[in-house]
């Protein structure tokens, strides 16, 4: 195995490759980082780009994009409260706190480190172990799936907040959301109120930016006038070293990390589900492990550690079936896939065996990608800050703009950037009702999953429902479910008798 | 203070009247045979759920006014919510008329007033916010456009070139 890698790093260590790899690296971040703007969207823009190369040099380009690209979500989520990508929206409850107290530098630097450990844990993982973890993944089918996202559904309830039932309310309000448009299996219009536009359902990530982004520009538009300071945060960047975090503080997150890294591999290989599931399970999994987690939300660097480990180790996750199967978990990796057949590449069992050397290059230059990722955030750290020190009355505005194309750019019609607006609205409403946007978030992800495998599974069973208690793999996710379930109800109540107790 | 004191039973009503919507609409969905379960189950599962729980939370939020209500903590910071609403209505306007208007039209136009919005009154600059307006638009026009093929509408210059 080594032999193979250090073979496929003198194909990769070519200047016009490594130019590549800065390149593409440097563009994802710049996508990732502006809301709107995702890594998929860099790679389908390079992919007829990457024909020129040579096939190597090519997927190190894409590669790259996506590393870079999911990479960068995290800057404009600490800084601005605005998740980049879907893979970075669990960043903000975290991230924005700590940013708040004039601690986005170490925020920045946590978030920068831990995407590079994420991906870096998730590379080696790949490298190892990652036709025996594939051939696993084949295992699962349709029951698997249903039960998979029936359990992460619960882990809304630890992403509620303070009242457990308001929580639960957002997150039904989000797969009644996700309900609109075309139903899965049969196709039929649902919830559209006799929209023509509605009828392809509402994308993910104009909902994001109307939730975040816009909701946010309309609470800075109650205060930016009445607020002396027009800057968005003053982060004092004196005695400042290194990514602003101690060793003590990296020993104590190793857990956290390894546990993040595990969910998100886990996620990333499983087709259909990818980082923006990932993030936000790794995010409730770290407070429902903690000691603390009446802090997370408050700005511990805890949250920031899992939601970047997880997002990025999704990425090597969801290579995996990709090299070893051919089969793309996402629209990023199938992006990827149409990369390597463009260049008469088929991934699959055969790709190990008939081009040993090209895929060695693509771990290797998995492996430079995910370093020009530290190396660049980390020298920008100090400019990304500089930019805060753009008064908000300009910066925000112009952002709105990014957000609007960006929107616009998923389809080509206006009617996303109309989207935005209108979930600017709920964002907003959810903002001065004190509702937690996490588990509308996690509804409107996981609740078509839910209909569409519940759905199959029937189909395949005949009507049957037994099957989903009685496959080995479903039953015990159900299990765990159940389990869940009761332990959550069982804290609740006894919060809810402590609480009146101490009244 | 009196919509903070009221606060949570407002959410279960606002819940509750989406749900009446939500269930009013489910009679809609077309019946098919192509699937064992039809697409209006899935719906009618999330209906029974929200409606569950927006009732349960009409029921906790009366039961603490009953018992005096809920804490109001009184906010440091002081709001102007003629911002947020304005902020609203020019984004509303800015994509609705994008289309007609066209990006380098509107975008300049949104960017100026949004920002005469949220900028203090005694740091207004109207030439230099001008200036931005226009910059920022067309550097944003000339990337996506040019830069990654994005056919970002034209509107009215559309209209005068073709």
């Amino acid at each position: 195995m080594l032999a193979s890698l250090f073979a496929g790093s003198i194909e990769v260590l070519h200047p016009m490759c490594l130019f590549l790899i800065m390149t593409g690296v440097a563009v994802g971040i710049v996508f990732g980082s502006i809301p709107g703007l995702t890594a998929t969207m860099a790679i389908a823009l390079f992919l007829p780009v990457s024909y020129q190369f040579s096939p190597l040099e090519g997927i190190a380009l894409l590669i790259s994009l996506y590393i870079g690209g999911v990479s960068g979500g995290l800057l404009s989520a600490i800084l601005l409260n605005m998740p980049g990508t879907p893979s970075s929206v669990a960043t903000c409850f975290d991230g924005y706190p700590l940013t708040q107290r004039g601690e986005g530098f170490k925020a920045l630097g946590v978030g920068v480190f831990f995407s590079f450990m994420g991906t870096l844990i998730s590379i080696l993982v790949m490298i190892f172990v990652a036709p025996g973890l594939a051939k696993m993944a084949l295992n699962f089918g349709h029951f698997e799936y249903f039960s998979i996202a029936v359990f992460a559904l619960t882990l809304i309830a630890s992403l509620a907040g303070k009242s457990l039932i308001k929580g639960l309310l957002a997150g039904a309000f989000g797969m009644a959301c996700a309900t609109v448009g075309m139903a899965p299996i049969d196709g039929v219009i649902r919830f559209t109120f006799g929209s023509q536009q509605l009828s392809a359902g509402l994308d993910l990530l104009p909902v994001l930016i109307g939730m975040f982004a816009l909701s946010e520009i309309m609470s800075s538009a109650e205060t930016s006038r009445i607020e002396d300071d027009t800057s968005i945060q003053n982060i004092d960047l004196k005695n400042v070293k290194g990514f602003g975090f101690s060793i003590a503080e990296f020993k104590s997150q190793i857990t956290n990390m390894f546990r993040s890294a595990a969910i998100g591999i886990g996620i990333g290989i499983l087709p259909g589900i990818g980082g923006s599931t990932s993030n936000l399970v790794a995010y409730s999994v770290a407070k429902n492990q903690s000691k603390t987690p009446e802090k997370f939300g408050t700005g511990i660097i805890d949250g920031v550690v899992a939601t970047e480990t997880a997002n990025n180790a999704t990425v090597g996750g969801a290579m995996i079936p990709l090299l070893t199967l051919g089969i793309p978990g996402d629209m990023t990796t199938a992006m990827l896939l149409g990369g390597l057949m463009i260049h008469g590449l088929t991934p699959g069992p055969l790709l190990f065996v008939e081009q040993p050397l090209f895929v060695s290059g693509v771990f290797v230059a998995m492996i430079l990608a995910n370093c020009a990722m530290l190396f660049q955030e980390f020298f920008g750290l100090r400019f990304f800050i500089r930019m805060l020190q753009t008064p908000k009355h300009i910066l925000l505005p112009i952002i709105f703009v990014l957000c609007v194309v960006g929107a616009f750019g998923l389809n080509s019609r206006m009617f996303d950037s109309i989207i935005v607006v209108a979930f600017g609205c709920v964002g907003y409403l959810f903002l001065k009702l004190k509702l937690p946007v996490a588990p509308f978030i996690m509804g409107f992800i996981l609740g078509p999953m839910v209909e569409i495998y519940l759905r199959r599974g029937l189909m395949q069973s005949k009507g049957d429902y037994l099957p989903f208690l009685t496959e080995p793999i479903s039953g015990a996710f159900l299990l765990i479910t159940l389990v869940s379930v009761i332990l959550t109800v069982r804290k609740n109540i006894r919060s809810a008798h402590g609480g009146a107790g101490t009244q | 203070m009196r919509f903070r004191r009221y606060m949570d039973l407002y959410i279960g009503l606002f819940f509750l009247l989406f749900t009446v919507v939500y269930i009013a609409q489910i009679p809609a969905i077309r019946m098919t045979r192509v699937s064992r379960i039809d697409s209006a189950m899935y719906p009618k599962m999330i209906a029974a759920l929200l409606l569950c729980l927006s009732l349960a939370q009409i029921y906790v939020a009366l039961k603490q006014l009953k018992l005096g209500g809920q804490a109001v903590r009184e906010e440091q910071t002081k709001r102007e919510y003629k911002g947020a609403a304005r902020t609203l209505f020019l984004a509303v306007a800015y994509v609705v008329m994008m289309e007609d208007l066209g990006f380098l039209i509107s975008s300049p136009i949104y960017i100026f007033l949004q920002i005469l919005i949220m900028c203090p009154l005694e740091k207004v600059r109207y030439v230099q916010f001008g200036i931005i307006a226009i910059v920022a638009s067309g550097i944003i026009y000339v990337i996506f456009r040019h830069g990654l093929n994005l056919m970002l509408p034209l509107g009215l210059l559309e209209r005068l070139y073709y």
